[in-house]
């Protein structure tokens, strides 16, 4: 390393520490009050009243969640939520994958104005849709049910699952299809074993927003469903006479599994094949 | 094995034809190249005959096969990219077994296959690492297994040496062409370097603007150039243009005249373009018969010859001598244009008399 690299390196760290503490400040701020709310979840029912508020969950108590957890329909509604979100998943990305390489590969007729048309399904608002959506679901027997909600989740996902697999196959230079496909495999077969496995990190993001946007949904998920509510559904619809510490225990419920998602994905998100790093 | 016939064949991308009506046939086992300046349709033509584009016109075919619209992994042709194109999630060993699976060779005959090609290219000590941790040549070694492995009836090379730095282009061609001699594989090697194409192919192709000029030895494009594009293409220095007057067999380059290897086309009179390589330009410090008078303008050593740039009345000529010969800026020579060597390139025309 030459003298003037060090001294660029020397120079460059107290912006860098900066860039740190930006960071961390911003994160913290994001992450303060889902701590909060699970130390609030985590103490005993009584505690939740306690001025100043506790730091950590002591003494540390299950007597919230397990409450919570036992109250009626909660499991089937958490369950459900599951559900529904990998479902949400599975099919956005089936459906965003294709979608995504005809318009990162292919010059076809109109392809602008389908790129256009994709984005502006989510300029309709969900309000006016929820009517009709209800109706027509009473009509196709899929009322109150789970593959309702999730349809109507991933049409709310495919815009950004589309756009986002677009771009990442844009990335990935088609010479190496072209490379395979002349080593006796069809188009499928090249996208299959190289554009896909070259393409998780990008897709890992795309199945974690279709994930989160699916279990956050509250609005679909309450008109499309009475008997059989989604998690969010359901705390929303008992918030008003439910008990203080039944919240923060909700609250905890509506977090963890996202965040157990993201861990997962994780991986996926950051793994770049095109650093050395194996 | 294979001889591969293209039949007049035509493509365009969006109005533009990259290439329009080419007819061409590379025999069994020639190394054929693809010369020409970038956007000239070399790369088009090669992705034709790969099966990567589709053409608007003609026919191709590869062995007796018709393959005009054949899927590329359909057409036992193997291709080198310019990027090389690894797969850059699978080892090395992956990546050239890569093919052999697709055709699902047996698993003992996939791994003595790759090893034999990987021992061939010396890079049967990489075979575990991804392409990332190799080097530029190593990843070049690889894209050529690759290609080898396969035993295809044509190679198909697109600028391979593009992407390597000057001293490695230089090793890696020898070892290309002597390569490829030895497995006697049909190969079209697409290059934008005259130097590549000179020393590697059996033939060169030079094409312009999406047709062929020229296809012909190496030794025959750069010694009988077939027009004033392929003269001034080839050859470094390019060869000399001058106008000149050609009747019969002679022709006249500023009022001297100089014999022609054969008689040209011009029983009468006609101004013409005359074409001649700098190293086949006597250079006189004195006053020589049939030799036409120069001033030196200026003088470049090339460590093997001088390299003199000189004024004769209207033109400016190139000129190699031995870096012995005594010459300063400003001198006075005479140039005697070897016998033998003056090409004709044809009637100048009026569009060409305007410029």
């Amino acid at each position: 390393m030459s003298a003037a690299i060090r001294r660029h390196r020397r120079r460059a760290s107290p912006q860098r520490q900066l860039a740190y503490a930006a960071a961390g400040l911003i994160t913290a701020f994001m992450l303060f009050p889902l701590y909060l709310i699970g130390v609030a979840a985590l103490q005993p029912r009584t505690a939740v009243f306690d001025y100043p508020r506790a730091l950590y969950p002591s003494p540390f108590s299950i007597e919230s969640v397990a409450f919570f957890l036992s109250a009626t329909g909660i499991l089937p509604a958490l369950g459900r939520s599951l559900l529904i979100g990998v479902m949400t998943v599975v099919l956005a990305l089936a459906l965003g994958c294709p979608a995504g390489y005809a318009i990162a590969r292919y010059r076809f007729a109109g392809r602008d104005l389908v790129q256009l048309l994709i984005v502006s399904v989510r300029a309709f608002p969900i309000l006016i849709l929820a009517i009709p959506l209800a109706v027509t679901f009473i009509n196709w027997n899929l009322y109150d049910s789970v593959l309702s909600v999730a349809l109507v989740h991933t049409v709310m996902a495919l815009p950004l699952t589309i756009l986002l697999a677009a771009s990442v196959f844009l990335r990935i230079p088609s010479e190496l299809e072209e490379a395979a496909m002349s080593m006796g495999t069809s188009r499928f077969g090249a996208v299959w074993r190289i554009v896909l496995p070259l393409s998780r990190p990008g897709l890992g993001a795309a199945a974690l927003f279709a994930f989160v946007l699916s279990w956050n949904e509250v609005f679909a998920a309450a008109v499309l469903t009475v008997r059989n509510p989604t998690l969010p559904a359901q705390i929303v619809g008992a918030l008003g006479q439910s008990p203080l510490p039944f919240r923060f225990a909700g609250g905890l419920a509506l977090t963890l599994p996202a965040l157990v998602f993201i861990f997962f994905m994780r991986p996926y998100l950051f793994s770049a094949f095109g650093q050395a790093r194996r | 094995m294979a001889e591969i016939t293209i039949e007049s064949i035509s493509k365009s991308f969006s109005g533009v034809k990259a290439v329009d009506n080419v007819s061409l046939t590379i025999h069994d086992g020639e190394f054929m190249v693809l010369l020409g300046p970038s956007g000239c349709g070399k790369t088009t033509l090669l992705r034709l005959i790969a099966g990567f584009d589709l053409p608007d016109a003609g026919r191709i075919s590869i062995g007796d096969r018709d393959v005009t619209v054949s899927p590329p992994g359909r057409r036992d042709i193997a291709m080198v990219f310019q990027s090389y194109a690894l797969f850059p999630h699978l080892r090395v060993f992956d990546n050239v077994a890569f093919g052999l699976r697709m055709h699902h060779v047996a698993r003992e005959e996939v791994t003595s296959r790759v090893r034999e090609a990987a021992e061939l290219m010396g890079i049967d000590a990489f075979l575990n690492r991804y392409p990332t941790q190799l080097s530029g040549g190593q990843r070049q070694r690889v894209a050529v297994a690759r290609a080898l492995v396969m035993r295809p009836s044509v190679i198909l090379m697109d600028e391979p040496l593009s992407n390597l730095d000057a001293l490695l282009r230089l090793q890696m061609r020898a070892e290309l062409k002597h390569l490829l001699q030895d497995i006697k594989t049909t190969t079209v090697y697409v290059t934008h370097d005259q130097v590549e194409a000179l020393s590697m192919g059996d033939r060169t192709a030079v094409m312009r603007d999406g047709a062929i000029l020229q296809c012909a030895s190496p030794m025959e494009v750069y010694d009988r150039p077939g027009d004033v594009f392929v003269a001034t293409f080839i050859g470094n220095p390019p060869m000399n243009i001058v106008r000149g007057v050609a009747r019969d067999s002679t022709v006249a380059v500023e009022g001297v005249e100089v014999r022609l290897p054969e008689a040209s086309n011009f029983p009468a009179a006609a101004e013409v373009t005359v074409g001649i390589r700098a190293e086949n330009i006597e250079v006189h410090s004195e006053p020589h018969h049939g030799a036409l008078p120069a001033t030196v303008a200026v003088i470049e050593p090339l460590g093997s010859h001088l390299l003199l740039t000189l004024a004769a009345g209207a033109e400016t000529i190139k000129a190699s001598v031995r870096t012995d010969f005594p010459v300063k800026r400003g001198d006075s020579v005479w140039l005697e244009l070897r016998e033998g060597s003056v090409r004709l390139l044809g009637a100048v025309t009026e569009s060409a008399r305007s410029t």
